[in-house]
């Protein structure tokens, strides 16, 4: 089911044409030819059960993993095959996963330095970056706390702070409600809103919740490895 | 925030892990700076007992390495005084004997003329220098004294023959404050040697001794040395450095010290690898993160190999403490202390650092390469 609304090819910012991924270890398709165009700043949700393939897609199209066959484009540059995968994960995507994943030696504030590393930013504007940052996201009392000392609500926000690091162009959220409390989950979501409308910020969200997939401009449906449906959310029902 | 603050953090989260790593470099740098410390004094205090008296060349049996077993004919000094460029000649004995009080054994007794340069080099704190008449004499450095609880006037045994103390000297180093002298017939006679010497201690003109060119002419003639039948002599002129170098006696001390210290550094590379592959292996979802923000390899392998050099520099660091502070309780001690000298030379410590660094590298690349390796999705799934 295709929906005539979707983007058209020219402005794809991600596009995955024809890609499988086969897990050779226990001959599993966990993708069959799934092509999928995600335009700029395009707010996309991927839903599906357990073993539809979601994780699997988003791991390709965050160039963490590389397809079986097909071919993955963002903004225009071929990932598989790309010597400069890290260099494309540092600058275009930012992640935000499920267990936030923080370091747990370094403080929100360090936490959110990590990826400018290997960002454009010269080192002395990191830390004033960062700072920022946080406070974009609600937290500039909590600065020097470490993941510790945070509730699981503000380490989400860290890690979301944390993938703006280097102002990329694209978001990829596993399950980004998954551990959250409903009022913490809506903070969150309402970030996630708040980003795609001031930034233009290109957000894929994979969620097995359907008030978190609402949230979203358009809706992918995932079954054993094939796109059931793709359609575009009603403005009514955000 | 700097590269340098995730190192220390990950360091700082397994405390008793880094330290205990960081003792183990230090273990293995304090051992080789005291054992090649040790070996290096004992080498620096050999050498400055000719330097000291101004001593250029020693002639000795060519081809023996072990200075105890040349044997000379002490009817050369005249031939040998007869080469252009020397002034004097020296013929020394040295043995290597025990005392019968205080249970000393491997203590250097050295026979010499009276008043040829070396006896006259000896500062006495008691006493007087051995004159031609002064048979059954001894001399005995302060330490050696010290140690034998003896004055001036008390009787020694020597293998078995009883000495009088004539004098204390205070030696020019270490070495030679546990040495004792006695007059050159004596020792011949002690020794079964009578008419040999171990070697002849060689004294040039300014001129002679003024470039390594103009002594290597007064080498070259002493070697070309013939007997009445146009055979060699078999003689070899050695600077006293080179003598020193080339002994058995010093190559085996170096070689024992090295030889420890490659040991030490091999338990310190696997002790390094052991700690490293755990900080690796605890961390498969932390690197994973890392990659998946867009750490490129290089950087993780810096981290991991960053990680592994502090420990190593600051146990590079307990260890030069702790190999200092050994080879000070050496020097103290009685037993060993007339060759061990207190001070360190700086590439000694170079050494140890540099010991400290190859830990620090071998025992990281290999840990920070499978960390560079990690697939970023298996190490997110890695709980």
């Amino acid at each position: 089911m295709n929906d005539p609304a979707l983007p058209e090819a020219s402005n794809c910012l991600l596009r995955a044409e024809c890609v499988s991924r086969l897990y050779p270890d226990g001959d599993v398709h966990a993708l069959q030819d799934v092509s999928l165009c995600v335009g700029r700043g395009e707010y996309l949700a991927i839903m599906g059960p357990s073993g539809s393939g979601k994780s699997t897609l988003l791991n390709l199209l965050g160039a963490l993993d590389t397809p079986s066959s097909g071919t993955i484009l963002l903004d225009g540059e071929r990932l598989e095959g790309s010597a400069n995968l890290s260099r494309i994960r540092a600058r275009k995507i930012g992640f935000v996963f499920q267990s936030f994943y923080l370091l747990p030696t370094l403080t929100a504030l360090e936490n959110v330095q990590i990826p400018m590393f290997e960002g454009p930013w010269p080192p002395q504007e990191h830390a004033p970056r960062a700072r920022e940052l946080l406070a974009s996201v609600g937290l500039a009392d909590r600065h020097h706390h470490l993941p510790c000392q945070l509730s699981v609500g503000q380490r989400q926000r860290v890690a979301i702070a944390r993938a703006m690091a280097n102002d990329p162009p694209l978001m990829l959220a596993d399950e980004p409600t998954g551990n959250l409390d409903s009022r913490a989950g809506g903070e969150v979501l309402d970030l996630f809103d708040r980003l795609h409308r001031v930034s233009n910020v290109t957000l894929v969200v994979i969620t097995h919740t359907p008030e978190v997939a609402a949230r979203a401009e358009r809706v992918v449906h995932l079954r054993d490895g094939h796109i059931e449906s793709d359609a575009r959310n009603s403005p009514c029902g955000k | 925030m700097r590269f340098s603050t995730v190192v220390v953090r990950n360091l700082e989260r397994r405390k008793l892990r880094s330290l205990l790593s960081t003792l183990s470099v230090a273990a293995c740098v304090s051992s080789t700076i005291a054992l090649v410390g040790f070996s290096a004094g004992f080498e620096r205090s050999m050498t400055e007992v000719y330097t000291t008296r101004h001593i250029d060349l020693i002639v000795s049996r060519a081809g023996v390495t072990q200075r105890l077993t040349s044997n000379l004919d002490e009817g050369l000094a005249p031939r040998l005084r007869d080469v252009p460029g020397v002034r004097e000649v020296a013929p020394s004995q040295t043995d290597i004997v025990s005392f019968g009080e205080g249970n000393l054994v491997g203590i250097p007794v050295l026979g010499w003329l009276p008043g040829s340069v070396q006896m006259n080099s000896l500062v006495l704190t008691k006493g007087e220098p051995l004159a031609a008449a002064d048979h059954d004499h001894v001399l005995i450095g302060e330490q050696l004294a010290a140690t034998l609880e003896k004055t001036i006037g008390d009787e020694v045994e020597i293998e078995l023959r009883k000495f009088r103390i004539g004098g204390i000297f205070a030696g020019m180093n270490v070495y030679e404050n546990m040495t004792a002298v006695v007059l050159l017939p004596d020792l011949q006679r002690l020794m079964d040697r009578e008419g040999q010497v171990t070697e002849f201690q060689l004294v040039l003109t300014d001129e002679a001794r003024s470039t390594p060119a103009s002594i290597g002419r007064v080498r070259t003639a002493i070697t070309a040395l013939r007997d009445e039948q146009g055979k060699s002599l078999g003689l070899a002129a050695t600077p006293a450095r080179e003598f020193v170098e080339s002994s058995t006696e010093a190559g085996l001390t170096r070689g024992m010290a090295w030889g420890t210290s490659a040991v030490a550094l091999l338990i310190g590379i696997f002790g390094m690898l052991n700690s490293m592959f755990m900080s690796v292996f605890e961390r498969y979802q932390e690197i994973g993160v890392l990659k998946a923000l867009g750490w490129p390899d290089r950087r993780v392998v810096r981290l991991i190999v960053a990680e592994s050099l502090l420990l190593s520099l600051v146990g590079a660091g307990l260890g030069a403490v702790g190999g200092m502070a050994a080879i000070w309780v050496l020097a103290r001690v009685p037993w060993v202390s007339g060759m061990v000298r207190s001070d360190i030379s700086p590439w000694v410590l170079a050494a140890g650092v540099g010991m400290a660094l190859v830990i620090g590298l071998c025992g990281s690349s290999y840990p920070a390469w499978r960390a560079a390796q990690l697939a970023p999705t298996e190490a997110l799934r890695y709980e």
